[in-house]
């Protein structure tokens, strides 16, 4: 209330009674929560500059331009992050490049050409697409696409022999440090870490630029067709060119997602490197900025002080790239009044059953490989029949006569309805292949993950032993290796996460979705989401840097599972907030208006009319942030560290996905035969919780709005 | 009547008003002040922003009658019926100058906005219902302001829902979500959940545009039996409703700088048979708009 | 196929250029399953202005969208029966709806002109669209379509500005300048006026007695004094208990509102509700 009176100086007299004094204690407790946001932001920032200081002065500007980075501190020798930096903006720029435009085309594919009943099951492959956690990724790119993109018969080296002239394909490189370093072939390099990094940031960019379409007032589309434009010259002249900014602003989150992208980048990349253009070729191993934290993780201690500075400059470095790119990104797509996607009444989904919905994201998820694979011949015998259609003509002409008339629509690109009409088609043709692109890969993930991973799981005592192969509680050694340590660990770590992170959450978000519309709240609007784009790893890093600097919950052991906790919970409050505040104003103003105009003071009608009605929705967003948390690796990586056995979560904490990330590296069977195992149970877990439960909750969400 | 109005509002209001009934019970010192002026607007401005919706407004609203707002949409009716119950409170960037007066007493300085709300109900031009049961919206206002009492709570929503006319068709299924209601039977329910905390003024922002002709008429008849106890403004954009429905008339229309003006306010007669202002008999008789 | 779009072409016929009637046989609409009108028959004459009136949700925005076939752009909608424009069937499925809506023009509710594009570029967006870059014809076109909207005097020093710099009335001129600029058939007009103050309304009221000399015009209006000044015909649409709408009365202007005959159209045309 006191936030949105009207702006003219009255003070509320004498005659104000307690429920307006509860009115304002509730505001200030939401208000609270919403300056937590800030106030992690603001220390976030300070811990990282001040850690970083000591770098920042030793290296100078060494640290942009050179590219050594030495194995320690000690010597005199500066640390220089230029390949890194490098790495970092190649990888992106080559994933904004190939997931951009598939990105584009299926977002445009599912707002505009797809018919209703397929809406629904297609955005939900997208959704799964976004819910694969990257340690998964990462290793299925080691086991999979390394294996057919390396090796002597692989497609790198094809590549290499047929475009090895150019710079980019080349397979020698001269570097300052030894000239003619040969490239391995082996499947990890910067074009596959690039190819992997597409694919992840397409659910990204996909989600947002179909928000961005769905603002498109419907009455622009429909003047443009009602004019007489074909569906594909609406969606261009009309869809496109009004949201133009939004759509790239998806693009620049879509590249801030790819810069701070850590697990899946460090399986792939190679590590170690030395890449610098003009030489650089893509078929060499490299490093990112965000991908050196994981491949060295072991290094970063702060026994070596001038080393961990330059750790922390590395990822101040970091945080504040994607930091500029976040607001860019924002200020573009200006997410703070446009309606949400979800708020869409999707009919699609209405008529279809639960049944059926799953029945077309399997159906399509199978068949994907071979209808893209038909479409792309399809695609590449139309423009070949086009250019011959084209050169004969010419030859027509050149003796004088004409073509049929049928062809010259064909082919004459000017005036002609049947032109129009053609690329119409080819649009729509060329958005399904590019929605198919993005599917691919999850059907290669999904086939892996089962059929490798799902007979490890039956092995037995794989559920009731730990790494080390002592069942988990007590009982006699068997030999056998199994994860039931990482289980737990996993779910203790984002239960206790929860509990911090769930309650600050919704309250911030009961804030900005009720209170917010003042420059307060568009300010904790803007930090929740610069908190949620901050590189994950950097989140570890940051806690860490606490924990070792204040000896915060286990003096003298560094990695615990608090630390991890904190992290976690750190990360799980914007998701909560922005999901619960997104829900809320789903809840039609006039419901607050009826509470409110029948004298009810404003804090009961948010408890009792509002949250009420919204509740399935924030328990769906809710669930979302312990999955999205729940498939994390980076932020845990550097505080609870991983274990084989579970010693409680004052020593280093096991999780699944830190089982993942340290065998799933090796190349012995053993090792990726429990990654596999690991991979199927981390998915199942993160599946379920993400989707579920929303079909669960679905009907009744719909239902109460 | 200033006293009056706050002493009895200060004990719960149903102990003294639930005899309200569809006859038309009308307590002595209720007739009194049929007639007086119950909300008076005093060079009323007010502001979006920078944008002037509303200039310069002068009205008394008389009690115990159905005064209608008319005029074309976008001069600022909604915006000026909102300002009553300080709905208007709820967009942000807005500014108000000049006085409206409950009773005497300025609705922005000497009422508390809770208080005020309790005072004067409104109903909206969707039909609004919670995704909640019936009994439950109707009971709602009511358990708010303390009443936990069964039955207490079963008296007042049969009776305000007596009063909406909806009591014979929602007895059987009190317990089913409102949602399940057609259009009409809702914006009744809302009616009858304004009406459970006996406010003295309701205010209508086109209650009957998303119906059907037999509810409108239903609720057109309801408010004729309303008026014995409560003031009622309405907002419409249908002049014969006004014509049909209301004792006075106020029409609004834009001045060029697109900010509402009240060009004439009397007696719905008047206003549609010998209207004093040219705009006003233009639109009546249907010029623009 | 062969639709020549140029508008020079068409330009030959000068003075009196006739519209084509619409004929709707027995068109029921559907959102999703919901059936929104039911079983409408109706004909509109050429070179006459028909207003289609009822209280909101009667459906007769949906039957003038199936008109150009725009209803099926709205994800689930599907319409049966018959259109005809002349002689062709436009609801068959081989009839092309870009070309149909190349043939019948649409005026819409609220003003929408493109904001990306200069007045004149709003003006000529559909010779454009059909790939016509003749700077002469184009001019001519520019001219002679915002002439005949009313609107060339107000704009002609403007005509680089983006459209949307025009007030409300003067951007609904703009609208119809670009229909007629392509050379419709029909226009159809859809509340064209609400979102408008009175003295862009009576404007844009001349402006359709004008036009219908070329055009046939179909209005939706939910102003009836807007519908017994401007048209020659009316049909009267109201939704029943399912929110069905039907064609309830059709006849001559004068007739609906001075003796109709079914006593719910004399309801509503005497405003007992609506």
């Amino acid at each position: 209330m006191a936030t949105n009176s009207p702006v003219r100086g009255r003070v509320k007299s004498g005659t104000a009674n307690n429920t307006n004094l509860a009115d304002r204690l509730f505001a200030i407790l939401t208000a609270i929560t919403a300056a937590v946001i800030i106030g992690i932001i603001v220390v976030f920032a300070v811990v990282l500059l001040v850690g970083s200081w000591n770098s920042i002065t030793r290296n100078g500007i060494a640290f942009l331009t050179s590219i050594e980075w030495p194995d320690n501190g000690f010597d005199k020798a500066p640390f220089g992050a230029l390949n890194y930096i490098f790495g970092t903006l190649i990888t992106s720029g080559f994933a904004l490049l190939i997931g951009g435009v598939a990105s584009l085309g299926a977002a445009i594919f599912l707002s505009e050409y797809a018919p209703v009943w397929l809406r629904a099951p297609l955005s939900f492959l997208v959704e799964l697409l976004a819910a694969v956690p990257s340690v998964v990724y990462g290793f299925w790119g080691v086991q999979f696409v390394s294996g057919f993109m390396g090796g002597p018969d692989g497609v790198e080296k094809s590549l290499n022999n047929v475009f090895g002239w150019l710079p980019l394909f080349a397979d020698k490189v001269s570097t300052t440090r030894n000239t003619n370093l040969n490239v391995a072939f082996n499947g990890r390099d910067i074009l596959v870490a690039g190819l992997i990094l597409s694919i992840m940031i397409i659910p990204t960019i996909t989600s947002i630029s179909r928000d961005v379409i769905h603002t498109v007032p419907d009455s622009q589309r429909e003047g443009m067709l009602a004019m007489g434009a074909t569906r594909w010259q609406s969606i261009r002249l009309a869809v496109l060119s009004y949201g133009k900014r939004g759509i790239i602003g998806a693009l620049i989150l879509g590249l801030g997602r790819a810069l701070g992208e850590t697990i899946a980048v460090a399986f792939l990349i190679g590590g170690a490197s030395t890449v610098i253009p003009p030489q650089g070729t893509l078929l060499n191993r490299g490093e990112t900025i965000a991908s050196k934290f994981a491949n060295n993780y072991n290094e970063i201690s702060p026994a070596d002080t001038n080393g961990f500075s330059a750790f922390l400059e590395l990822g101040l470095a970091l945080f504040i790239i994607t930091l500029i790119i976040n607001i860019i990104a924002q200020i573009l797509v200006s997410r703070g009044n446009k309606p949400s996607s979800t708020a869409k009444k999707n009919p699609g989904t209405q008529i279809l059953g639960r049944l059926q919905s799953l029945f077309f994201p399997i159906l399509i998820l199978l068949l994907s490989p071979f209808i893209s694979l038909l479409m792309a011949l399809v695609i590449i015998a139309i423009w070949g029949l086009l250019r011959g259609l084209k050169a004969y003509q010419v030859r027509v002409e050149e003796r004088g006569g004409s073509l049929p008339v049928a062809l010259t629509y064909i082919a004459d690109p000017n005036k002609s309805y049947g032109y129009r009409k053609f690329i119409n088609r080819f649009m729509q043709g060329l958005f399904i292949f590019s929605l198919l692109v993005a599917i691919i890969p999850l059907a290669s993930i999904f086939i892996l993950v089962i059929t490798r991973g799902l007979p490890v799981v039956f092995k037995p005592d794989f559920l009731i032993n730990d790494t080390s192969g002592r069942p988990l509680f007590g009982g006699v050694p068997t030999g056998n290796i199994g994860i039931a340590q990482a289980i737990l660990g996993s779910g203790l770590l984002v239960s206790l996460a929860s509990v911090i992170g769930i309650p600050l959450g919704i309250l911030a978000g009961v804030y900005l979705s009720e209170y917010g519309k003042n420059t307060f709240g568009r300010l904790v609007r803007f930090m929740a989401d610069v908190l949620q784009g901050v590189p994950s790893i950097i989140m570890g890093l940051f806690i860490l840097t606490v924990v070792i600097n204040t000896s915060l919950f286990v003096p003298g052991q560094r990695y615990n599972g608090w630390a991890g906790v904190l992290a976690l919970a750190i990360m799980m409050v914007p998701i909560i907030t922005r999901t619960s505040e997104e829900i809320l104003r789903l809840v039609p103003d006039n419901m607050r208006e009826a509470a409110l105009a029948l004298g009810v003071p404003k804090w009961r009608v948010i408890l009792t009319v509002v949250m009420p009605a919204a509740l399935s929705g924030i328990v769906t967003g809710v669930i979302l942030g312990v999955a999205r948390i729940a498939g994390e690796t980076a932020p845990i990586l550097l505080t609870a560290r991983g274990n084989d056995s579970f010693n409680g979560l004052n020593d280093q904490t096991p999780a699944l996905t830190l089982i993942m990330y340290t065998y799933g590296r090796r190349p012995d069977p053993a090792s990726v035969e429990l990654s596999w195992g690991a991979a199927f149970v981390l998915l199942v877990i993160v599946l379920l919780l993400s989707f579920g439960v929303r079909f669960l909750t679905r009907s009744r969400l719909k239902a109460s709005l | 009547m200033k006293e009056l109005s706050e002493s009895f509002s200060r004990v719960t209001p149903f102990q003294i008003r639930t005899a309200v009934s569809p006859a038309g019970a009308v307590k002595a010192f209720d007739a009194a002040d049929a007639g007086v002026p119950k909300l008076e607007i005093q060079n009323l401005n007010f502001y979006y922003g920078k944008f002037q919706a509303l200039r310069n407004i002068t009205v008394k609203i008389p009690s115990r009658r159905i005064t209608s707002i008319i005029g074309p949409s976008g001069t600022g009716k909604s915006t000026f019926l909102r300002l009553f119950n300080r709905m208007s409170d709820l967009v942000p960037d807005t500014r108000v100058e000049g006085q409206v007066r409950l009773d005497g007493q300025d609705i922005f300085d000497s009422i508390e906005v809770v208080r005020l709300r309790s005072r004067v109900g409104m109903v909206f031009q969707k039909p609004n219902p919670f995704p909640k049961s019936i009994y439950d919206n109707i009971a709602y206002g009511p358990r708010m302001h303390g009443i936990k009492s069964k039955k207490q709570l079963d008296e007042i929503v049969e009776t305000s829902a007596r009063c909406a006319y909806i009591w014979d068709e929602i007895k059987d299924k009190l317990h089913i979500s409102a949602m399940a209601l057609s259009g009409g039977q809702q914006q009744r329910l809302c009616i009858a959940r304004a009406i459970a905390v006996q406010p003295e003024v309701i205010l209508m922002d086109e209650p009957c545009s998303a119906l059907d002709p037999i509810s409108t008429i239903k609720i057109e008849e309801l408010m004729l039996q309303l008026r014995n106890n409560y003031t009622i403004v309405i907002v419409t954009h249908n002049m014969q409703q006004a014509a049909r429905a209301s004792d006075y008339t106020s029409v609004f229309m834009m001045a060029p700088d697109r900010a509402g003006e009240l060009v004439e306010f009397g007696p719905t007669k008047q206003i549609f048979t010998n209207p004093k202002d040219e705009r006003t008999e233009q639109y009546v008789t249907g010029r623009f708009g | 196929m062969a639709q020549s779009s140029v508008y020079g072409e068409n330009a030959g016929r000068t003075a009196v250029q006739a519209g084509k009637g619409i004929k709707v046989e027995n068109l029921n609409a559907y959102y999703g399953k919901h059936l929104a009108i039911k079983n409408v028959s109706i004909e509109f004459e050429p070179n006459l202005i028909t207003a289609l009136i009822g209280p909101s949700g009667c459906g007769k925005s949906t039957l003038l969208r199936n008109l150009n076939r725009l209803h099926e752009v709205i994800p689930g909608a599907r319409a049966e029966g018959k259109i005809f424009l002349g002689e062709e069937n436009i609801l068959d499925k081989k009839v092309d709806s870009a070309l149909i809506r190349r043939k019948i023009g649409m005026v819409f509710q609220r003003p929408n002109p493109f904001p990306a594009l200069s007045i004149k570029e709003n003006v000529v967006s559909g010779l454009r669209l059909e790939g016509e870059s003749n700077p002469h014809k184009l001019e001519r076109v520019i001219e002679e379509s915002l002439k005949r909207s009313y609107l060339w005097d107000e704009v002609k020093d403007k005509l680089d500005e983006p459209g949307v710099s025009l007030s409300g009335g003067q951007q609904q001129r703009l609208c119809i300048a670009r229909t007629i600029a392509v050379q419709p058939e029909v226009i159809l007009m859809d509340e064209p006026c609400s979102a408008l103050d009175p003295i862009s309304t009576l404007k844009i009221e001349d402006l359709m007695l004008e036009l219908k000399k070329r055009f046939t015009i179909i209005i939706v209006t939910h102003n009836m004094q807007q519908a017994a000044r401007v048209s020659d015909k009316t049909g009267f649409m109201l939704a029943g208990a399912e929110r069905t709408g039907e064609l309830i009365e059709y006849a001559e202007t004068k007739k609906v509102f001075t003796s109709p005959k079914e006593q719910r159209t004399e309801d509503y045309i005497s405003g007992r509700f609506g």
